[in-house]
């Protein structure tokens, strides 16, 4: 291996290493230009430049597609919903969401079965968080009340991931989220739908 | 001079205060991004729809936006989760990569050159990686989100976030160099 072809791949191992740092950014210049002089280098490297190009601050700003933007602001509603603005900061966060979040979806939690005489099943859902470095996480939702309730609490897996089964009631909907630490309110990445919480964030929606 | 949360911010509070048109600036400023992460995770066909779609429901929900907090990551969790909704439409994983696979591959863009993340073979090693990694690889890279964002969407803390990344950009590297050049193998 020449010394050139060495040092580019010392480069892209420090990048590996390191990602976005001083001496990545200093190096950018002569790695780019190895790549373009040496082949098999461009051969092992080129698909990666385009994220070590992020972390030597090499991405240039490209323009904002004005068509797409044009489209989109003509597709927006008249006004943005203001109703909630409030002083949250008064509230825990998390449960000043939650609260928020009640409100709105309290006319969703009629069962579709009523008047119909129709038997409202229960079934069993499953709730999985891939959060490994988290220390406790509970599931929050309509059906606890919106509170941290300890039958509610995911139970850690061997790959780092919490899970929780709850048997809920067909044909709901759901709002629910989870909170991590005891602090940190999360909606479910896996979620299907979200609805706005209110306050900056989203809760997550489940319907059986 | 205003960083950009602070231009966020002053567009928010136009917005609220009835300049519909204010928000054009949010959407110059994230259409890129939004793209580019939205490409990350859906057949081409789905990206102006869903960046769209995104936008909109920000629009709507901007009145719940804390102004003292960041917009990024609040907009990236509604990205994140209206993304989430559209994959599962598809009825199963062999669905997506089908329609995925479907689409004619992009030619090869002068001008923007080696900044098509969307390369044919980057794209793939990306989604080859599991979910953890996979998801702070587009929020990074394709979403130009940044650590303590990332943290703040995914609810987890900086230091996992930096640990997967740093494991990530392993994993890639490995994939695309071993996958491109003859002699270079590694385990990770």
């Amino acid at each position: 291996m020449e010394a050139g072809c060495e040092e580019a791949r010392s480069y892209v191992l420090l990048w590996e290493e390191r990602g976005a740092c001083p001496e990545v950014e200093e190096g950018f210049g002569a790695f780019r230009a190895h790549l373009s002089a040496c082949p098999d280098c461009a051969r092992g490297f080129s698909a990666l430049l385009p994220l070590i190009e992020r972390d030597a601050a090499r991405r240039p700003a490209r323009p904002a597609d004005s068509a797409f933007v044009a489209r989109v602001m003509e597709g927006l509603p008249q006004a943005a919903d203001r109703k909630g603005r409030r002083p949250a900061r008064f509230l825990v966060p998390a449960l000043a969401a939650a609260a928020l979040a009640l409100v709105v979806l309290g006319g969703l939690l009629v069962p579709r079965g009523l008047g119909g005489g129709r038997e409202v099943a229960e079934m069993t859902v499953r709730f999985v968080l891939d959060a490994p470095e988290a220390s406790s996480v509970v599931l929050v939702g309509d059906f606890s009340d919106w509170a941290s309730d300890d039958r509610y609490r995911l139970e850690r897996t061997a790959s780092g991931e919490w899970e929780l089964s709850v048997k809920l009631r067909r044909h709901q909907t759901y709002a629910y989220g989870f909170l991590v630490d005891g602090e940190q309110w999360i909606a479910d990445p896996r979620a299907t739908e979200v609805i706005d919480d209110g306050f900056g964030s989203v809760n997550s929606l489940l319907r059986l | 001079m205003n960083s950009p949360d602070d231009e966020d911010i002053l567009c928010i509070q136009r917005v609220l205060a009835g300049d519909r048109e204010a928000f054009s600036s949010i959407v110059s400023r994230y259409e890129r991004r939004l793209r580019s992460y939205c490409r990350s995770r859906l057949p081409e066909a789905e990206v102006d729809d869903t960046v769209q779609d995104i936008l909109v429901r920000a629009f709507r929900g901007l009145g719940g936006f804390r102004l003292g907090s960041s917009f990024s990551p609040w907009l990236f969790t509604i990205a994140f989760n209206v993304i989430a909704g559209r994959k599962h439409r598809f009825r199963n994983e062999e669905e997506k990569r089908q329609r995925i696979a479907a689409e004619p591959a992009r030619a090869f863009d002068e001008n923007e050159g080696f900044h098509l993340l969307e390369a044919e073979a980057l794209l793939s090693a990306v989604r080859s990686l599991q979910g953890m990694y996979r998801d702070v690889v587009e929020m990074y890279y394709y979403a130009d989100l940044g650590v303590e964002e990332i943290a703040k969407v995914l609810g987890v803390g900086t230091e996992a976030v930096k640990t997967r990344l740093f494991r990530a950009r392993k994993m890639l590297r490995v994939a695309l160099e071993g996958g491109n050049r003859e002699g270079s193998r590694e385990v990770y």
